[in-house]
């Protein structure tokens, strides 16, 4: 198990460094002056050359390449994720503040999707082609195909013409204000929970059907065992190893996801903040927070990895 | 409660009409006040004493208290306000600062009244402007306000030093010296004359705020990163989270007593035109939103309890020609190009995205264009367009273009207006001159790299002014060098004619002046003009002591002092 482990950790610090050089290049080779978000489209007009030349070289974008690489890697072994070159507060700062409205949004979406997903496949898998199958089959197939940015603006109009409602404007700690942090987690929560619920429940629905047909299924119930416990302690235990790989996924589409989700809700988390980023082509937020999502994607999956190589015996002495 | 409406003050409302002014009353309006209209220096008394003015609500019994929750865009991109050019700063942060005189939020901004400094003299040759400070004012940090202040601040705004760049600068470019008479007078000298209107509005604009000469030593003259600049404001920094919310106490310590009537003000940021500054106003998470979308402020203003209105905007949008390209070097083919678009559609394109007027090379609503009745009847402003689509086809068989033009870069900033109008333009093109643009839509940076490398054909965007003067815009938007001459136009009459328009003093000259230039630019076309922008505004109707419905502008009354909560 732990030579197992310390090779899948290999093979993720690989893969962040191969992430880091594609962030690093893509962000460089984008093309706009990022002098325009830092002075406004009238301000940056009236910028003389000189000046400009001045503050590019202030911000370190006129150095090499290379040169500006191997800074941003050092600064990230050190823990310094940069600063926005026109916010007050620097991306650590912001990650700190905002992440964790992000995380509890993942979460409980995902929360959401097995609370949603899993008794839906059990209903489905257990009476297929009936007509309880055939609305899960429908509704699992509408939620997947939905965008979610699209979704949650319906939620916030729907709330707001029918019920005057609208989620709080700022962002609060779940430790101080539970019920406000609620209020603004909850409906980007469910958007996204919907989705990942679609696809829990139709991955977890073919397992279960290939697993009640095995025989160790066929003999418990030959021993007399009822329906319900053949069901929650033989079938459903086997089926769910494909679903905790797919979940362990899920929370990281969830942190994409979470862009255009926290757009139309206006949540003050990271996805927003990346949408930002993106429109006021800040440089050093965007490469950051992309390369923050895509180490904690590569972490995401290495825990799934182990999880699954603990839950099942045979992953791991392969 | 305090704060009760003075009586009658020559600062109210005047009770004369620019037309009595017109008429030959210019002495008596300099004894009674300020004529409530822009630009001409009837406007403009030359002496005025307001030693005893306060300002204090237009409504009879303002209430004092509670909290002001405002929607606005608020996510400035450094602190230094001078130095920016967007809403997101000045937005929120003007009700920390006062000027050295105002615009009255009263009567919608028209006209100029003390602030810092209460009275003033213009001199006869219009050469010399001298401000009497008031005394006692406070910064935040406790320090007193003298001349020094407002000669550090106006200096570093018309001369900046190396590593500051102030848009505005240009507006001061007469002013040759800043002296401190003593420590409660301050005196502008101008290297040659302006019109009072121009230079007083220079001074009154939200941007202009006073800050400390010491905290700009502290800060090598660079503010861009002092979160709590000490101003003189109504109100002071107490909380602030980055994109999210600015929070402002009440000022107790401000000099206009009575004021503010509120507690605090909340600055909620919410993009223009965006659902969530809609929503957060429609579910009353917001007391006011700045820039509602249009369909937005029209459920506002038909659902009780609310109010919306639209106001003039200091903006213009259009395309810009590549001229030292072809073919577009060619006049003939940009005027015919301004002729074939046709305004009224284009205004009805976008009538659900953003609110716009028709207009032409100059505020439509300012005195200095075409009357909207007589522009409407010229060809490329009027609602049939038959007559200038069959000029602008002769013009282009001349050019040698009858069979049209093929593969046009048309550079298309992405925002929402923006591409609705490229399409349509593309269209009205295609249909009535057979030229063929292909649409290039960009982020706003790739936009302004390719403008200042030139690397377009055409290119849809906005433009902002602070002033409603044409020598500030036409300076910048039509000179040759001007910062945002897009299309790199070089007339060598209008260049000849600008500088008498910015030093002629007498308004019915300068208004000619500018109508000469107005002609020269239907001539040779510039820019093509697409309409002037508006502004909706959206309030719950407890919110009171406002009044946007003739604002020139977002930048200009930005204070809150007077803004009450009737509730």
């Amino acid at each position: 198990m732990f030579s197992y482990i310390v090779r899948r950790l290999a093979f993720g610090l690989l893969t962040i460094i191969g992430v880091s050089i594609v962030v690093f290049v893509v962000m460089r080779i984008l093309p706009g002056d990022p002098l325009v978000a830092i002075f406004g489209p009238d301000g940056y007009t009236k910028l003389p050359e000189q000046e400009r030349a001045s503050l590019m070289a202030q911000l370190g974008l006129s150095d090499p390449l290379w040169l500006q690489y191997w800074r941003w890697v050092k600064d990230i072994a050190r823990g310094d994720f940069g600063r926005s070159f026109f916010r007050s507060e620097s991306v650590a700062e912001m990650i700190l503040r905002r992440g964790p409205l992000t995380a509890q949004i993942a979460f409980l979406s995902v929360l959401f999707s097995w609370l949603v997903g899993i008794p839906v496949a059990i209903v489905s898998a257990l009476r297929p082609n009936s007509w309880a199958d055939n609305v899960v089959r429908f509704f699992s197939i509408l939620f997947l195909a939905i965008p979610g940015f699209w979704f949650g603006m319906l939620m916030v109009l729907g709330l707001l013409f029918t019920f005057g409602y609208r989620a709080p404007l700022t962002g609060a700690s779940l430790l101080t204000d539970p019920w406000t942090t609620l209020q603004i987690i909850i409906g980007p929560a469910i958007v996204l929970g919907l989705g990942q619920a679609a696809y829990i429940a139709r991955l977890a629905r073919s397992s279960l059907l290939e697993i009640i047909r095995e025989d160790y299924v066929r003999t418990a119930r030959a021993k007399g065992l009822d329906g319900r416990r053949v069901i929650a302690l033989h079938a459903l235990p086997n089926a769910l190893l494909p679903v905790i790989t797919l979940s362990g996924l899920l929370l990281g589409f969830v942190l994409a996801g979470s862009i255009p989700v926290e757009r139309a809700f206006g949540t003050p988390g990271l996805g927003l903040a990346m949408f930002t980023a993106v429109s006021e082509r800040d440089v050093f937020v965007m490469q950051n927070l992309v390369f923050l999502y895509a180490v904690v994607f590569v972490v995401l999956n290495i825990l799934v990895d182990i999880i699954i190589a603990w839950l099942d015996p045979r992953i791991r002495y392969q | 409660m305090t704060g009760s409406r003075k009586p009658h003050s020559p600062w109210t409302r005047p009770p004369l009409t620019r037309r009595d002014v017109l008429k030959g009353s210019a002495a008596a309006a300099a004894a009674y006040g300020l004529i409530p209209d822009f630009g001409l220096a009837a406007d403009i008394p030359n002496e005025y004493d307001g030693s005893k003015f306060q300002l204090a609500a237009a409504e009879p019994n303002p209430k004092r208290g509670g909290v002001l929750r405002y929607g606005i865009t608020s996510r400035p991109p450094h602190f230094d306000f001078h130095q920016s050019g967007t809403i997101n700063s000045l937005g929120s942060q003007g009700c920390m600062f006062d000027n050295l005189i105002r615009r009255d939020p009263r009567d919608s901004g028209k006209t100029i009244i003390p602030d810092l400094a209460h009275s003033w003299t213009i001199s006869k040759d219009g050469m010399t402007y001298t401000f009497m400070l008031r005394k006692g004012v406070e910064f935040h940090d406790g320090a007193e306000l003298t001349a020094d202040d407002v000669k550090a601040t106006f200096d570093r705004i018309s001369k900046p030093p190396a590593g500051v760049s102030i848009p505005r600068s240009i507006l001061f470019k007469a002013v040759s010296e800043i002296n401190v008479r003593d420590k409660y007078t301050i005196e502008f000298k101008l290297s040659e004359p302006r019109p009072p209107s121009y230079i007083m509005g220079a001074l009154a604009s939200g941007w202009n705020g006073i800050v400390r000469k010491k905290t700009l030593e502290d800060n090598q003259y660079n503010l861009r990163k002092v979160v709590d600049i000490p101003g003189t404001g109504p109100f002071k920094t107490k909380r602030r989270i980055e994109a999210e919310i600015w929070v402002m106490e009440r000022n107790e310590k401000y000099w206009n007593k009575g004021l503010p009537y509120l507690d605090g003000v909340e600055f909620h940021h919410g993009l223009p035109f965006s659902p969530e500054l809609s929503s957060a106003f429609l579910g009353g998470r917001t007391d006011y939103a700045r820039l509602l979308d249009p369909v937005s402020a029209r459920k506002v203003a038909s659902t009780p309890g609310m109010s919306s209105l639209n106001f003039y905007q200091s903006v213009i949008q259009g395309t810009w020609p590549n001229t030292k390209k072809k073919p577009f070097d060619d006049p003939r083919v940009r005027r015919a190009v301004h002729l074939v678009l046709d305004r009224h559609v284009l205004v009805d394109v976008v009538k659900d995205v953003a609110p716009m007027l028709v207009g032409g090379f100059i505020y439509p609503f300012s005195e200095f264009a075409t009357p909207l009745d007589q522009l409407t009847k010229k060809p490329g402003y009027q609602t049939d367009s038959t007559a200038a689509v069959k000029e602008a086809q002769e013009l282009m068989k001349a050019a040698g273009h009858a069979n049209g033009i093929k593969g046009l870069d048309f550079l298309v900033r992405e925002v929402a207006t923006f591409k609705l109008w490229s399409q349509a333009i593309q269209a009205m093109l295609q249909q009535t001159l057979n030229i063929e643009c292909k649409l290039r839509p960009v982020v706003e940076s790739v936009w302004f790299d390719d403008i200042k490398s030139g690397n377009f054909d055409m290119a849809i965007g906005a433009i902002v002014s602070t002033l409603l003067d044409p020598s500030d815009y036409f300076n910048a938007w039509y000179k040759d060098g001007g910062p945002q001459n897009y299309s790199n136009w070089n007339n060598p009459k209008f260049l000849e004619l600008l500088p008498k328009i910015d030093t002629e003093i007498d308004a019915a000259k300068r208004i000619a002046l500018v109508r000469e230039a107005e002609a020269i630019m239907e001539a040779d076309v510039p820019m093509f003009p697409i309409c002037w922008e508006k502004i909706n505004d959206g309030w719950y109707n407890y919110v009171k002591g406002h009044n946007p419905k003739d604002y020139f502008g977002i930048y200009d009354v930005v204070r809150m002092d007077t803004m009450w909560l009737d509730k």
